[in-house]
């Protein structure tokens, strides 16, 4: 069967919401999103008829993302790539083996975050982090965060600003806690 | 309301034959574009009917009702008939125009195209990563990027932003060959299933995958079966939207000529 590829420039842009896995098969009508760079630039065209208005108002929520070659995106990828968990080991034999999986050893795991991975976010961030910022990125429990981050304050791998109330890692000098 | 635009007017959604609407045919059961309630109805000519619902003037408005409009009778059709859908927007001056210059004139062309499509129908598969899966396999697949990323943290300001642009345009280097790698793996599965499949440009950096396929009909569900089985397979790491089924919006390979 034949593969062809359109080189029209790129139209709108669609971020997916993330699912666990399995598909739903949605009709064009409740995914509409999904199929309207389709309803609008293709189809059977005739020039002189087409007459849609954007008097444009209402238009779908669309999160029209322009990705730009440039610093700013790098520097994005950049932070991307620092907060992968250090634990992360290079692919090994056995792990590879794994079966019917990518076989990626030391991923962050479902159960909250570890130390290492939170040591990584600090150290990511070197201008101090609020514990709120920590439960968000995580989505961890606030009194689990802060009972690691008392432990990590405690063997000076962290520190706390008192004053501004963050976190920072413990490499850099920090106020003395009182 | 602009007056000169005001005359009743002829909306277009698609061209099909005409035997399954002809008398003896339930009429569509699904109202036109424009929220009056105006019947969707034919316009035909020897053998083929265009689709068709009145509207009020020569403009529509660029809006998720009339989108859905759309969508919706095209989709009523196609539960009946093989159908080939217009672009969203496409309004006729009258009833006359859409016989003579569309039914007409484009007779041949529009029979060949239907020929072409017949008994099939359009599938929308789009894949995504899942963005930490798709930064941490990084991680684990390239050295430098590895390297770079323990190293970082370590080194002086103005040294570690340069070799943040660095390890952001390696990265972004990545993603690229992983996209490809990963696309290719998935039409590989898909192509053997569909009668033709077009591949768009990614709308998205997390996009990897924007095809559209030519399913026949009697394969739809076997096409489902394989979609699900990758989505499965891939849980957790990629995100598919799956949209469908259309009339071939894709495959449409028509060029017209008209007067406005």
């Amino acid at each position: 069967m034949a593969i062809s590829y359109d080189r029209a420039p790129a139209g709108r842009s669609q971020q997916a919401t993330a699912s666990r896995g399995g598909v739903q098969k949605m009709g064009g009508s409740s995914g509409l999103a999904e199929v309207l760079n389709v309803i609008l630039e293709k189809g059977i065209v005739i020039d002189a008829w087409v007459r849609v208005s954007i008097i444009g108002i209402e238009i779908l929520t669309i999160e029209a993302r322009v990705v730009i070659a440039s610093v700013d995106t790098y520097l994005r990828y950049a932070e991307a790539i620092g907060l992968t968990t250090l634990a992360a080991a290079p692919r090994t034999a056995e792990s590879t083996a794994l079966p019917g999986l990518p076989g990626l050893p030391g991923l962050p795991g479902l159960g909250g975050p570890s130390e290492e991975e939170i040591l990584a976010y600090l150290e990511a961030h070197p201008d101090g982090v609020r514990l709120s910022e920590l439960q968000a990125y995580f989505g961890a429990e606030r009194a689990e965060l802060q009972a690691m981050l008392n432990g990590l304050v405690q063997e000076e791998a962290a520190a706390l600003d008192p004053e501004r109330m963050v976190y920072r890692p413990g490499s850099i000098l920090a106020p003395a806690i009182p | 309301m602009n007056p000169t635009s005001s005359r009743p007017a002829t909306y277009v959604y698609g061209v099909a034959l005409a035997e399954p609407f002809q008398t003896g045919h339930p009429p569509l059961g699904v109202p036109g574009i424009g929220g009056r309630g105006d019947p969707v109805r034919t316009i035909v000519l020897q053998d083929l009917a265009a689709v068709v619902s009145d509207v009020p003037g020569l403009r529509i408005d660029l809006r998720r009702e009339n989108l859905l409009d759309h969508q919706r009778v095209l989709e009523e059709v196609l539960r009946r008939s093989d159908v080939l859908p217009f672009s969203f927007g496409t309004v006729a001056a009258s009833d006359e125009e859409v016989r003579e210059v569309l039914l007409r004139d484009g007779h041949d062309a529009l029979r060949e195209q239907l020929e072409y499509v017949r008994g099939c129908v359009e599938l929308e598969v789009k894949v995504f990563w899942e963005k930490e899966r798709l930064f941490a396999e990084i991680v684990q697949e390239n050295d430098e990027v590895r390297a770079l990323r323990d190293t970082i943290p370590l080194l002086p300001d103005d040294q570690a932003a340069m070799e943040r642009i660095t390890l952001g345009q390696l990265t972004e280097a990545e993603i690229e060959l992983k996209s490809t790698w990963e696309a290719d793996g998935l039409l590989k599965v898909l192509e053997p299933v569909a009668v033709e499949g077009l591949v768009s440009p990614n709308l998205s950096d997390t996009m990897l995958l924007n095809a559209a396929f030519l399913v026949e009909r009697a394969r739809e569900e076997e096409f489902d079966r394989a979609v699900a089985a990758l989505a499965e397979a891939h849980a957790g790491r990629l995100v598919f939207n799956y949209v469908g089924p259309l009339p071939p919006y894709s495959f449409i390979n028509l060029a017209f000529e008209a007067e406005g």
